[in-house]
C-alpha cells in the first residue's frame, strides 16, 4: 500500500469517526443557568449533611433531601431553611437503611426508596408512615437495593431496583404490575444499575447508571431511545452529551431532561429526543462547582436544586429559558 | 484453641481459594473505586448479610470499610471477599484481628503483621508447638502448615515497626513441594 492509499484510507476512517462521535452529542449548547443559592455543610446537626443523595421538591418549593449518611430525611424551605427532619437508622416505620431517593405525588405525599431496607416507605410529608412497598410478588421476590422511586402521573409507582439491574412497577395499591429493562449492557432495554426515574411524554426516562447513558421505555416496556457517548452504548466519557456514571435524572414542565454527570462532576441538559442543550458545573467546592452530583429535581419555578455530594451541600440555580429546546 | 490471640493482616491482591477462619473482632477492607454512594452502601448491605458482621462503616473518601464482629462469628475471609464482590468491587486489602486460627491457602504477596507477646499457628499441621513471638524468635520464620490436604510453607522475617509492633513479613506461601 503506497503512503498516499494509505492516507485516503485514514482519511475516510478519521471522517466516519467524528460523523460517529458526532452522531452521540450536539454541536449546539444553550447558556449556562445562573448559580442562586447553597446551603448544607457535613455534619449531623440540623441543616447538616453527612452523603445526601437524593432530593424532591414540593409544589409548594419545599425540598426534602435524603441525608443518607445521617439516615433521615430533612426538610427546607424554597430559600433553604431548614424547617424538620424526621427517621433514624433502622427497620422499623418511620426508620431508614440508607435512604437514596424521594418523589412526591399528586397529593404531596412522600415516596422513599431504601438502598439498605429493600423497601419503599410511603409517608406524610411530617413523616408519619402510611405504607410500605417491599416488593412482594415480583420475580426474585422484592427489591435489592430500592436505588430510585417516581410516581408517574398514572399512579403507577416505579422502583429502581440497583442490584436486580431493572425497573419494578407497582400499580396504586402497591400490588406488583411488571418489570421494565432487563440485566446487562450496550443493547436497548438492558440495564445495569439504574438508580433514578422520572418521566416525560408519557414514557420512563431511567437513569441507567452504569451503562452511562439515558433510556427511555414505551408503555409496553419497549426502550425506545438511548444517549450517552457513542450511539448510547454504554460508553463512558467525558464529551458533550456523555457520562460517566448517570446517577440522577429530572424533568421540568417543557420535557427538558436534566441528568447529574456523577463522576463528571456536571449537569447535563437535553431535549426529550436526546438533543443536548446545556452544561453546567465543573469540579470543586466552589459556589456553581460540584464534587459528583448525585441526584437533582426542577421547582415550581423552573429552579434547578441539585444534590452536591461530595460536597455536602444542595445548590440552586436559575430556571433554564423556555427558549432554549 | 490454646494458641495465638491476634492477627492483623495485611494482603494484597489476595486470591483467597478456600480460606476459613473464624472468632473475627474487626476488619478493615480497602476497596479501590468506592466513589459513589450506590455501590458503597451496597457493600454496607452485602457484608451485613455476612453472618457474624455486626456493624459496617464506609468511608467513602478513604476506599476503606470497617467492620465488628459478633464475639462468636464464624465469617471468613471467602465470605468477606464475596460479600465485596456482589456489591460489583474486588477487595484489595484486608486487615483483620481475630481470636482465631486463619488459613489462606493459595494467596501470594501476604504479610502479617504479629502483635508482640502473642501466639500463633498457621494451619492445621504444625509442629504442635505454639509460636511466642518476639523479636527474636521471628528473626527468620519458616513453618509448616496444612490446609485442604495441601502442605505450604510460610516463609517470612520481622521488621520492626516499633518498639510496641514487631512485624512479620510473609515472603511467600508455597506448597512444600515446591519450596526450596
Amino acid at each position: 500500500m503506497t503512503i498516499r492509499v494509505w492516507l485516503r484510507n485514514f482519511n475516510a476512517i478519521a471522517i466516519v469517526s467524528v460523523a460517529i462521535l458526532s452522531a452521540g452529542c450536539s454541536e449546539r449548547t444553550g447558556p449556562a443557568p445562573e448559580f442562586l443559592a447553597a446551603w448544607g455543610e457535613s455534619g449531623k446537626g440540623p441543616g447538616e449533611f453527612r452523603h445526601p443523595t437524593g432530593i424532591a421538591v414540593g409544589a409548594d418549593g419545599s425540598v426534602f433531601v435524603a441525608d443518607t449518611g445521617n439516615q433521615r430525611i430533612q426538610v427546607f424551605d424554597r430559600e433553604g431553611r431548614f424547617l424538620r427532619s424526621f427517621g433514624s437508622r433502622g427497620t422499623g416505620p418511620g426508620q431508614f437503611l440508607r435512604p437514596m431517593d424521594l418523589d412526591l405525588d399528586s397529593q404531596g405525599r412522600l415516596y422513599v426508596a431504601e438502598h439498605g431496607g429493600d423497601r419503599v416507605q410511603i409517608l406524610t410529608q411530617e413523616g408519619t408512615v402510611i405504607r410500605e412497598i417491599r416488593g412482594e410478588g415480583t420475580p426474585a421476590g422484592g427489591f435489592d437495593s430500592a436505588a430510585g422511586v417516581l410516581v408517574s402521573p398514572t399512579h403507577e409507582i416505579y422502583v429502581a431496583d440497583f442490584y436486580n439491574d431493572r425497573v419494578v412497577v407497582f400499580r396504586e395499591d402497591g400490588s406488583f404490575d411488571r418489570i421494565v429493562g432487563t440485566p446487562g449492557r450496550v443493547l436497548p432495554g438492558r440495564l445495569h444499575y439504574p438508580t433514578d426515574l422520572d418521566w416525560v411524554d408519557g414514557h420512563l426516562v431511567v437513569a441507567d447508571a452504569y451503562n452511562n447513558r439515558i433510556q427511555l421505555f414505551d408503555p409496553e416496556g419497549k426502550s425506545v431511545r438511548r444517549w450517552g457517548g457513542l450511539l448510547g452504548l454504554g460508553i463512558p466519557g467525558s464529551g458533550p452529551g456523555s457520562f460517566r456514571v448517570a446517577t440522577g435524572v429530572a424533568v421540568d414542565s417543557l420535557g427538558r431532561i436534566y441528568v447529574a454527570d456523577f463522576e463528571n462532576h456536571r449537569i447535563q441538559v437535553f431535549t426529550s429526543q436526546g438533543e443536548l442543550l446545556s452544561i453546567f458545573g465543573s469540579r470543586g467546592a466552589g459556589l456553581g462547582e460540584f464534587e459528583r452530583p448525585t441526584d437533582l429535581d426542577l421547582g415550581p419555578d423552573g429552579r434547578i436544586f441539585v444534590v452536591d455530594f461530595g460536597n455536602d451541600r444542595i445548590q440552586v440555580f436559575e430556571a433554564l429559558p423556555d427558549t432554549l429546546h | 484453641m490454646t494458641w495465638k490471640r491476634l492477627f492483623a493482616i495485611s494482603a494484597g491482591l489476595i486470591l483467597f481459594a478456600t480460606p476459613a477462619s473464624a472468632g473475627f473482632r474487626s476488619a478493615q477492607l480497602s476497596v479501590n473505586g468506592l466513589s459513589c454512594p450506590f455501590c458503597a452502601f451496597g457493600i454496607e448491605k452485602k457484608l451485613l448479610d455476612v453472618p457474624g458482621v455486626l456493624d459496617v462503616e464506609v468511608f467513602l473518601d478513604e476506599g476503606r470499610v470497617a467492620l465488628t464482629f459478633q464475639g462468636d462469628s464464624e465469617a471468613t475471609v471467602s465470605d468477606l471477599e464475596q460479600a465485596v464482590r456482589k456489591a460489583g468491587f474486588e477487595l484489595s486489602g484486608l486487615s483483620l484481628e481475630t481470636d482465631g486460627e486463619v488459613q489462606h491457602p493459595g494467596q501470594r504477596d501476604v504479610r502479617l503483621v504479629v502483635h508482640p507477646g502473642m501466639t500463633f499457628r498457621l494451619g492445621e499441621e504444625t509442629d504442635g508447638r505454639d509460636h511466642a513471638v518476639s523479636e527474636a524468635a521471628l528473626q527468620r520464620m519458616r513453618q509448616k502448615t496444612a490446609s485442604d490436604g495441601q502442605t505450604w510453607i510460610v516463609e517470612g522475617t520481622v521488621a520492626e515497626r516499633d518498639a510496641q509492633e514487631p512485624r512479620l513479613l510473609v515472603h511467600k506461601i508455597d506448597p512444600v513441594s515446591d519450596a526450596p
